[in-house]
């Protein structure tokens, strides 16, 4: 179990310089399973989210939570307080657009 | 047929009439809203002004929650209104990383209204005393259904979604300002469609391609 974590820690680590550069690869990658993210989803640090986000795509806390959201920018669950701070759904925005180079197209495109 | 809600910003005095009818109708726990106001102030003195933007569920066209759902616990029916299936749900938050209105809240742990544990008469309903949609528990997501517990007894008895205070969402007959509308986007001649159509209705953040289904007046 110890060496199995370890081996999952190493290739997070060695992916990280690898695919860092290239995240529609990466992306891809981690959908075929090549990159090992672990199997829980969910998004507390340590599960698959944060594995992708943050130890793969080598994302820094700061770059997706920020210290707080502008009084007129309509997010409800901005009152819940997140220990590391408040995400931006813009920055998901940048990759997970329709043309973006996330392989999960969460959003489509803008309209006019 | 595509249901929708129009809200009039200029109408809108931040009352929370809609929040409280919300809280009751579907048993919302303690911290946790499926209709919530936020409120921010605009302009300089003495030129200011106090804006309040109710948020519910968009129940988008393109929603980017039922994407990101690992369990496939999220669907939009034919109506267009976007349902969590609570037996699927595995509490993965998913979901709510996606969303970027932050309407979907997540269910801890039990919270009641009486301190202490003690529970109101509507918390100590049984689930199979419940509609679906109000049995829930704790370890998953939830959000504004568009009180699909009433659109859907109104379509069984072939009434028009919006016509009157039952197959209406409850937060819309209850606005004091006549602040919010509701119907059916397919129906020229709904108050929703005349409303979008006559009045500067805007979507929030288009930019997401998500196309809501809440309009606002502005």
């Amino acid at each position: 179990m110890k060496k199995l974590g370890i081996l999952t820690i190493a290739s997070l680590l060695l992916a990280t310089p690898l695919f860092g550069g290239n995240i529609e690869k990466t992306a891809k990658a981690i959908k075929k399973g090549s990159i090992k993210v672990g199997k829980v989803y969910g998004l507390e640090p340590g599960q698959r989210f944060h594995n992708i986000h943050n130890k793969v795509l080598g994302l820094d806390c700061s770059s997706c939570h920020v210290s707080s959201l502008a009084p007129d920018y309509p997010y409800q669950r901005k009152y819940k307080e997140l220990p590391m701070g408040q995400v931006d759904r813009g920055i998901c925005l940048g990759c997970h657009k329709a043309n973006g180079p996330a392989v999960t197209k969460l959003y489509g495109t803008a309209e006019k | 047929m595509k249901l929708a809600m129009v809200i009039d910003l200029n109408r809108c005095f931040g009352c929370r009439a809609c929040v409280a009818a919300c809280k009751t109708e579907n048993m919302v726990q303690k911290g946790n809203f499926w209709n919530f106001v936020i409120e921010y102030e605009q302009g300089k003195y003495p030129n200011v002004r106090r804006i309040f933007v109710p948020m519910n569920c968009m129940h988008c066209e393109n929603p980017p929650c039922m994407k990101a759902c690992p369990e496939n616990a999220i669907k939009k029916n034919e109506y267009g209104v976007v349902l969590i299936d609570y037996d699927k749900c595995k509490g993965r938050k998913y979901c709510i990383a996606a969303c970027p209105y932050g309407v979907i809240h997540f269910i801890d742990k039990e919270v009641t209204y009486f301190p202490n544990g003690y529970k109101t008469p509507y918390e100590l309903l049984p689930p199979e005393a419940r509609h679906p949609l109000h049995r829930k528990k704790p370890g998953i997501a939830e959000k504004c259904t568009f009180c699909w517990h009433r659109i859907e007894k109104a379509l069984k008895e072939g009434k028009k979604p919006g016509s009157d205070y039952d197959s209406s969402p409850a937060c819309i007959y209850v606005c004091p300002a006549e602040a919010r509308f509701f119907g059916d986007l397919d129906d020229p001649n709904s108050t929703v469609s005349k409303l979008i159509a006559t009045k500067r209705a805007i979507q929030l953040k288009k930019e997401f391609g998500t196309r809501p289904q809440v309009f606002y007046i502005i």
